[in-house]
């Protein structure tokens, strides 16, 4: 059922391409130093397994669990009139608590 | 310290962990040639650290990071995102930092800015810093003895004959000129052409010059003795030839030294009328009376008689003390100096005319006499210095105010106009030490002891100028009366 339901989906997207960019910002690293859970913008496409083993193997770290969010673009205003900014997908990604991430 | 050697000094005193204003640097100073000094400075790689975490501290209180509010960064983010910044504002840091501790721990006294090359520096992430550069510092000399000088006083009592004499001389200022027809004699006035020839060759021709006939005519670059006896008995139309020689310091050098003939032709004939002391001249003196111009002409003989003594007893402290001068000058300083003075000097030149191929003749010469006036002047200005400083004569903001205010009198412009003017120029240090060695100089004459000599008498002057050169365009050179020593020798 899982395999059928994986070739259901065609795109497989590399570690990589799952994790787009960290977020470093002042929520994001009260959260690291608080409950060791880091934050992403991950592919709009990936899974929580997705993301899961792409943090896994990027950082060789284990993960205790996934969170996403789907975030919507913000209106903006430009001389042609209104548009929206781009929608983006977040992950907070908890680690095990012997386990951490240096993003700097 | 003999040349070549090396003299390490102690480490400053223990870096101060609640201000954090000193640090813990070792000094290697050693001699490499006069007054000029080779210092190696290490700092230590905890006073970089220290250094570095304040500059941080600094960046985090204002720096922008997207993500983050003001002052909410993380340090290791900070670290990151501005390390160019920080390392640069940590480089300026410990290099301002040691040079100023060097000048207090260090015993030297650098008179010019440290020769580094400040963008070849980087300071190491770890270890210590190490940098090396040359400065030039004051000679070091021992003072001369200056308390127990003897100065030659020029002293004497004002004579009749002097008084009369500048009487007269006053009186002859204030003179009209009347045209006379009959022959010249001494003491008129000739209105004349004047045509100069050089082997047969007309050079410079000057017309109705206006000139007094004194037993000397002196030119800007040559001087005629016995020019009343040249022109005595002439009428006008007459015509009258001599022989001059072209002074050795004329600006044209080809011409030093050479024999020119100069032709007066007479115009006019004036004899001078010297004012009577009526009531009309007198209101015109602010005088009461013939007294009181007597009076004040004897004042102003005195005040004239002693700026000359004054003069005179501060030119020879200034030969006495620089006498046993011979160590050396910081080259640098005596360089810029001279060019300084060359480059006013040949400034001048141009301006009033003088062709280029003139100017370089000149130049050697100007510039040896600058040379040698820059290392006169520098080396009464170090022994000065020097004095001021053990005697802790000092220039007050009170001295200083009172000399602007006395240029801003002299002048005629506002106060405040002439201190922006020298605040703007950067010549306000200039003149703090121009007023501290004039309290100096004041304060040796107060200590030496005077002998006194007969002075040179006043005589009338029996001087003529002519403010023409016979070859080149030297102009004439208005003189202000700027000094506030000069004194006002019209009653």
């Amino acid at each position: 059922m899982a395999e059928k339901q994986e070739q259901k989906c065609g795109v497989k997207l590399e570690p990589h391409q799952v994790i787009r960019r960290p977020l470093v910002t002042e929520k994001g690293m009260h959260a690291s130093e608080r409950w060791n859970a880091y934050s992403f913008e991950v592919h709009p496409m990936a899974t929580k397994d997705d993301i899961r083993r792409a943090v896994e193997e990027l950082w060789d770290v284990r993960v205790d669990s996934v969170r996403t969010q789907n975030r919507k673009g913000k209106p903006r205003r430009h001389r042609m009139g209104w548009g929206r900014t781009r929608n983006w997908k977040k992950a907070i990604v908890k680690l095990h608590e012997e386990d951490r991430i240096a993003f700097f | 310290m003999s040349e070549g050697e090396a003299a390490t000094a102690d480490p400053g005193t223990e870096a101060d962990d609640q201000n954090g204003s000193r640090l813990n640097l070792n000094f290697e100073i050693s001699d490499v040639g006069p007054c000029r000094r080779h210092v190696v400075v290490t700092v230590p790689e905890a006073d970089i650290a220290a250094i570095r975490g304040e500059a941080i501290d600094e960046l985090s209180e204002k720096a922008e990071v997207p993500g983050f509010r003001i002052g909410r960064a993380p340090r290791p983010l900070l670290e990151k995102r501005f390390r160019e910044e920080i390392a640069g504002d940590v480089k300026q840091k410990v290099l301002l930092q040691s040079l100023e501790q060097l000048s207090d721990d260090g015993n030297i006294d650098p008179i010019t800015q440290p020769e580094i090359n400040v963008e070849s520096l980087d300071i190491p992430e770890s270890g210590d810093f190490r940098f090396e550069f040359d400065v030039e510092v004051r000679p070091e000399f021992d003072l001369p003895d200056y308390t127990s000088l003897t100065i030659e006083r020029p002293a004497g009592d004002v004579t009749e004959e002097e008084f009369q004499a500048f009487r007269n001389q006053f009186l002859a200022s204030h003179a009209e000129r009347r045209p006379v027809d009959r022959e010249a004699q001494r003491g008129d006035f000739v209105v004349c052409d004047v045509t100069f020839r050089h082997n047969g060759k007309e050079i410079r021709r000057a017309e109705s010059l206006s000139l007094q006939l004194q037993p000397e005519l002196r030119f800007q670059d040559s001087v005629l003795k016995g020019f009343d006896e040249l022109l005595a008995g002439a009428r006008p139309g007459e015509s009258r030839t001599v022989g001059l020689t072209v002074s050795l310091q004329s600006p044209v050098v080809e011409m030093r030294g050479e024999t020119v003939e100069a032709e007066f032709t007479v115009k006019d004939v004036q004899e001078q009328i010297l004012p009577t002391l009526d009531r009309e001249f007198l209101d015109r003196l602010d005088c009461e009376n013939e007294e009181e111009f007597d009076e004040r002409l004897r004042d102003a003989l005195h005040r004239q008689i002693e700026y000359q003594q004054r003069q005179k007893t501060r030119q020879q402290l200034l030969e006495k003390i620089t006498e046993s001068a011979d160590w050396d000058l910081p080259e640098s300083l005596v360089q810029q100096q001279t060019e300084n003075a060359l480059r006013r000097e040949i400034l001048e030149m141009s301006q009033a005319g003088f062709p280029q191929e003139h100017i370089l003749a000149r130049e050697n010469e100007i510039r040896q006499n600058a040379i040698d006036n820059t290392r006169q002047a520098l080396k009464e200005h170090f022994i000065l210095d020097r004095i001021a400083a053990a005697e802790g004569i000092d220039c007050t903001p009170n001295d200083i105010e009172e000399e602007l205010l006395m240029m801003a009198f002299q002048t005629g412009e506002s106060l405040r106009r002439i201190r922006a003017r020298m605040v703007k120029s950067g010549m306000m240090d200039n003149l703090e030490a121009q007023l501290r060695e004039r309290k100096a100089i004041d304060f040796l004459l107060e200590k030496v002891s005077f002998k006194d000599v007969p002075r040179e008498p006043f005589v009338e002057n029996d001087v003529a100028t002519a403010p023409i050169a016979i070859c080149g365009n030297i102009t004439t050179t208005e003189v202000a009366d700027m000094s506030g020593e000069e004194d006002d020798t019209d009653a």
